[in-house]
């Protein structure tokens, strides 16, 4: 149970970095940021990959973080940059897979993604028009562009953060989250043009 | 709606299924990985606490599926007299209750045989066996085994009820998720409370009370476990929330086995357990001789120094061989300040108002009072974890082949014995002028020098204090230092040398050492940016 749990684990209020540090001689510790990071790391990946490809992506994204920890750098307090960067070389690897459970909702208007859930998910009704447009789009974008889209919408990270994860500067997000957004909003507008009336691109 | 809102909600349903398969991949990985990487003989170093997965037991995931709660207790026809759910826990409680209590800070050897199909399939050794130990408390433990893990708090095991039904409701109360199958909820709690705890005996036999209470709950007579020991089992049935729960006892005197849970009870492969092949109390970390004796004074003190080290009790400061670090040394009524590296090979101080540094390469060297005159070399305390090299790792699902399966590789680097008595055996064969050999006069030299003088990473090399608990004739004394300050100090029966090492009585920080009746305060420690510089 959880909530009994939640004594057990030694809340620290240290930062990620002393984390890191402490690890590279008592490697235990690293399972610290583990119970911290998975769980919304493994959303992540879900939402992308589904749940099985979920489970060996998060432990091999510690098990590769963990080798590489001594090139940790100090100064970066939170590691979720460095961990979803990971994940997103990662995930690249199962690029094919990611687009073919894209495709097959535009296609059937069922989400493989959501299958493995649907007995536990109340409602299995299809997915709408605007998600399999949607899931047309992110298909059809290319890698970097949906990695920085995505990473900022599911990820939860910054536009710094991002930048962090990918190694590149914040003006290339920013342009890439522009250039995501304009083609996601052509292919929804498609059949819906009052969905692209406001908002320019933050 | 735009785009960005379209997209957030796009696949935002996903349940939260947990981390616990994940987590259990990683953890087995990397044990793999350290095991091979430190090739250190036994035991393991670091501890491998294996979590039970959780997400087989419960979803957290609110269902409405309204389950029939009839208490069905099957009984199965094979050996008279009839095995029922309620006799099992008869039997098993009766069992417990006659099993020896555990003092607090008494040390358990646990070893413990794991099947899990999916380690199998990843390359991984399947059955696995991992040793752990841990003190019967709870507060400590080193190597592998769930008992290092536990998934209620220690401290709170008294307040629990003290009635198997109200008991079970209590659990079904706190669950966090509100499944609406509570024999899932109390069985798959108790198990778990069961094989990743010490418990007292009293709490033992109340959890079996409470397994015969739980609905749909059957017994099965005549099983064996992965071990191969003939068993009678508690059973609960698969349902949508869960796999086939197992809790397997000893057929003839009802001791605690392992656990299991099926995906499919008709098929092997869908197995999982965990057998307790080991489970005895013994006489200090590292030990694997039966001993029922309550812990010495000194190994509660020790116990308490490193539980206070651990955990980030304090804010960890870390330093690397190079960073300079200002010491105040209190000795004889005096202070002296001393600069000097965290690995001490370098050395400064003012002498008559001017800075002089030495390095230990220096001719300067000779005349050099080193704040750590003989030990072990800084590396060999604090090993830097080795640069990634290249090389193949196994073909395996995790580490698919081709060009991902280029993964960085670690070479071991020598290292210090982890547990107490290799470590006390290793650290007196440094030779530090004394002329008590036997009596581990050398090591208690060398603990004060690497105290004093290295700087010393927190939550490192914890397992000295419990090394210096086994110096034959240590005691434990608390004391008013020369600063006024209270300590508690550590005495060791030598006639010279260094007789004494001190630590600060309530923050339980390294405070000094005694040498020839003089005490030596490390008044204040501090990183500094180099030789000189006050903090």
């Amino acid at each position: 149970m959880k909530q009994s749990r939640a004594g057990t684990e030694p809340n620290t209020g240290v930062d990620d970095a002393a984390i890191i540090q402490l690890s590279r001689h008592e490697p235990e510790h690293f399972t610290v940021l583990f119970r911290r990071h998975a769980p919304h790391l493994q959303r992540y990946v879900v939402r992308r990959l589904g749940p099985d490809a979920a489970d060996d992506i998060v432990a091999e994204t510690f098990l590769l973080a963990f080798r590489q920890r001594d090139r940790y750098d100090p100064e970066r307090t939170d590691a979720r940059p460095w961990l979803y960067g990971i994940a997103t070389n990662l995930i690249g690897r199962h690029r094919r897979a990611e687009i073919r459970l894209y495709r097959a909702l535009a296609r059937t208007g069922a989400d493989p993604v959501m299958e493995p859930f649907t007995d536990l998910v109340d409602d299995r009704v299809s997915a709408g028009s605007a998600s399999r447009r949607l899931a047309a789009a992110l298909a059809a974008l290319s890698a970097e562009l949906r990695d920085t889209l995505l990473l900022l919408a599911w990820g939860d990270l910054s536009y710094e953060e991002v930048a962090t994860a990918l190694g590149v500067p914040v003006g290339t997000v920013r342009s890439r989250l522009n250039r995501a957004r304009s083609k996601l909003r052509r292919t929804l507008g498609d059949t819906n043009p009052a969905a692209s009336d406001e908002e320019s691109p933050a | 709606m735009n785009e960005m809102d379209e997209l957030s909600r796009f696949r935002a349903r996903v349940p939260d299924r947990g981390t616990a398969r994940a987590e259990e991949i990683f953890r087995t990985a990397l044990a793999e990985e350290l095991s091979s990487e430190r090739h250190s003989a036994s035991p393991p170093r670091h501890r491998l606490r294996k979590r039970w997965p959780a997400w087989r037991l419960v979803i957290a995931v609110p269902l409405a599926l309204g389950l029939a709660a009839g208490v069905t207790v099957a009984v199965l026809p094979s050996s008279p007299p009839v095995l029922t759910a309620q006799l099992l826990a008869d039997r098993a409680a009766a069992a417990a209750l006659n099993s020896p209590a555990t003092s607090a800070g008494q040390w358990v050897y646990e070893r413990l045989e794991d099947y899990h199909p999916a380690l199998g399939l990843r390359g991984f050794p399947n059955p696995s066996f991992q040793d752990g130990w841990m003190t019967a408390d709870g507060t400590l433990s080193y190597g592998a085994g769930s008992i290092g893990d536990p998934i209620f708090p220690y401290d709170k095991l008294d307040s629990l009820p003290r009635d198997p039904a109200a008991f079970n409701a209590y659990f079904v109360n706190q669950d966090p998720a509100k499944t609406d199958n509570h024999s899932v909820v109390d069985f798959s709690q108790i198990m778990q409370m069961l094989f990743g705890m010490i418990l007292p005996p009293w709490l033992e036999a109340e959890m079996y009370h409470a397994l015969a209470l739980i609905p749909d709950v059957q017994v099965k007579d005549h099983v064996k476990d992965i071990a191969g020991r003939a068993g009678v089992a508690f059973v609960l049935p698969p349902t949508k929330q869960s796999e086939q729960l197992e809790i397997i006892l000893d057929s003839s005197d009802y001791h605690l086995l392992a656990r299991g849970s099926w995906g499919d009870p008709s098929k092997p492969a869908t197995l999982n357990e965990t057998a307790i092949l080991t489970t005895v109390l013994v006489a200090g970390l590292g030990s694997t001789q039966p001993s029922t004796a309550s812990p010495s004074a000194p190994e509660l003190a020790a116990e308490q120094i490193t539980r206070a080290s651990q955990y980030f009790r304090m804010p960890p400061v870390f330093t690397t061989p190079g960073q300079w670090l200002y010491r105040d040394l209190h000795s004889g009524g005096k202070d002296q300040e001393i600069w000097a590296t965290s690995d001490d090979s370098e050395q400064a101080a003012y002498v008559n108002g001017t800075l002089q540094v030495c390095k230990r390469t220096d001719p300067c060297a000779a005349a050099e009072q080193w704040l750590m005159p003989a030990g072990p070399s800084y590396s060999l305390v604090f090993p830097p974890y080795p640069r990634s090299g290249s090389g193949a790792i196994r073909n395996s699902k995790l580490f698919p082949p081709g060009k991902a399966g280029k993964v960085p590789v670690v070479k071991p680097l020598p290292t210090l014995p982890a547990y107490p008595g290799p470590l006390l055996d290793k650290l007196n064969t440094y030779s530090t002028g004394c002329s008590q050999v036997p009596g581990d006069c050398n090591a208690v030299t060398v603990t004060a020098n690497v105290l004093t003088g290295y700087g010393n990473n927190p939550g490192s090399a914890t397992n000295w204090y419990l090394a210096l608990a086994d110096v034959p004739g240590v005691s434990v004394q608390h004391i008013t230092d020369p600063a006024g300050k209270q300590d508690i100090e550590l005495m060791f029966p030598f006639s010279g040398g260094i007789t004494g090492i001190l630590l600060n009585a309530s923050t339980l920080h390294y405070a000094g050492y005694v040498r020839d009746g003089e005490p030596t305060l490390v008044l204040n420690q501090a990183l500094v940016s180099g030789p000189g510089v006050r903090p």
